[in-house]
């Protein structure tokens, strides 16, 4: 049994040699090309803790593709910014970015002779991303190589976040934490009041809704004006954002009065939570306003009306 | 048949190439493993070999070449140490290699002294703020240096010309 077995097997070796050979030799290339590749170290660069396509946030990625592109964009911002070949920077942002913070040159001029008012050099960190937008905080501060911090005790910054946006393999640049403008047409009314929001604009860290107001009565009508709190919130899954930097004397309008403001909230582009509505929570309509303290609880005393109203988003 | 061996013979060829390539490869990593392993070898302030850089913290690698510029200081080594300052900087503080030499002789004492106060890093861009004392008065004054590193052993440095 044991020689049929020891036969069988030379025959089979007699008539397979050469292939048992080339699989032999195959393998044996195989082990020894994986094993020079496993071994081999490239060229060697200083290993350093910074990491700029890392996000602070969350530590994702920005795709490896996109990180050269990316840097060269800002670099190209940054050297315009610096050489101020003001039309030049201002074709790179988007026409959103454009829109919303400099409508015309003239204001985008003054903020590059602001931001780069001597020779300035940067640094970049990625900060968040979603989806194909890479927000990068951009540092901007002179060249302190060249300086050597001569006559400065510290490094003085100005930080911005940079906003990238990839569409159809292009890469969009807008500057000062701007991310977008949504349209977002949503109206309230009642017998008092006309609220109609037109716009979202959205920077990193908050969101501005644009909302045109009508007074429909001949009384004025209070809504906010700092005197009591949750005023005006914006209402997430878990919680409510009172409203943030409003202005002077507050939000009121006078009688049969029509008038645009932007209501701001903090809400982060990159975090979960999700706006439903935009809770007036303290709305006052009044037969008399002075805005004085000194008169207010007379004036709430003899209302004609006081009660709340939510627009969903 | 000879079609056969002359493939055969291609064959053998290549392993053998392979063969002399894992060998380098083996022997090239040894030899870094036998650096690293020999504390002698790791005293950086000796050697800037781009082996010994490459074990080396982030912090250290800054470190030693500040160290070696104010090495080259001490050493009265002006023009090496003029050379490690960034261009730019050169231009503006030191035009001239005798300017940057008549400031160093007046500003640091002839042994210095080096006590580190702060390390900061922005982006590619290294801070560090260090105390100099002259051993012989111990009179010391507070200076910051900029330093930045292109790749081991290649970087340039300024300070606060003061």
């Amino acid at each position: 049994m044991y020689t049929d077995f020891r036969l069988k097997l030379r025959d089979f070796y007699k008539r397979n040699k050469s292939k048992i050979v080339i699989i032999l030799l195959i393998w044996f290339v195989i082990i020894v090309i994986n094993f020079i590749l496993k071994n081999y170290k490239g060229p060697q660069i200083p290993k350093t803790s910074y990491e700029p396509h890392t996000a602070i946030m969350d530590n994702s990625e920005v795709p490896k593709k996109d990180q050269e592109p990316i840097e060269k964009l800002i670099d190209e911002y940054i050297s315009y910014g610096n050489n101020k070949e003001y039309e030049k920077a201002y074709n790179m942002l988007n026409d959103e970015c454009k829109k919303e913070l400099y409508p015309t040159i003239e204001d985008f001029k003054k903020y590059i002779d602001k931001v780069f008012d001597s020779k300035k050099t940067y640094t970049i960190q990625n900060y968040s991303n979603v989806d194909n937008t890479y927000i990068y905080e951009v540092n901007i501060f002179e060249d302190i190589l060249a300086t050597g911090l001569t006559g400065k005790e510290d490094l003085v910054l100005y930080s911005e976040k940079f906003v990238i946006t990839k569409q159809n393999n292009n890469l969009s640049l807008s500057i000062r934490n701007f991310v977008g403008n949504t349209e977002n047409h949503q109206i309230y009314e009642d017998d008092f009041i006309k609220v109609e929001i037109t716009d979202v604009v959205q920077s990193y860290e908050n969101q501005k809704y644009k909302v045109k107001l009508t007074n429909r009565t001949e009384n004025t009508i209070v809504l906010a004006d700092k005197t009591e709190k949750y005023e005006i919130m914006l209402e997430l899954d878990n919680e409510n954002r009172s409203i943030q930097n409003l202005k002077d004397r507050g939000i009121y309008l006078n009688p049969y009065e029509s008038k645009e403001v932007e209501l701001e909230f903090v809400k982060f582009f990159d975090e979960s939570e999700t706006a439903h509505s935009i809770i007036f929570n303290a709305v006052r309509v009044l037969k008399s306003y002075s805005g004085l303290i000194s008169k207010r609880q007379e004036e709430i005393d003899s209302a004609v009306k006081r009660y709340s109203f939510k627009v969903q988003l | 048949m000879k079609k056969k061996n002359r493939i055969l013979l291609l064959i053998v060829i290549f392993i053998i190439i392979l063969l002399i390539l894992m060998a380098v490869v083996t022997i090239k990593n040894e030899n870094e493993k036998n650096i690293a392993n020999n504390p002698k070898e790791t005293t950086y302030f000796e050697d800037s070999s781009v082996n010994k850089l490459d074990q080396m913290t982030e912090r250290d690698r800054i470190i030693f070449y500040f160290s070696k510029y104010i090495d080259n200081i001490e050493n009265g080594d002006f023009e090496t140490a003029y050379n490690m300052l960034y261009d730019e900087f050169k231009n503006t503080y030191f035009d001239t290699l005798e300017k940057f030499e008549s400031y160093v002789k007046e500003k640091y004492p002839e042994i210095i002294s080096v006590e580190y106060i702060s390390f900061e890093r922005e982006g590619r861009y290294y801070i560090i703020s260090v105390k100099i004392t002259d051993i012989s008065t111990d009179e010391s004054f507070e200076q910051k240096f900029i330093l930045r590193e292109y790749d081991y052993d290649n970087f340039v440095l300024s300070f606060q010309a003061e």
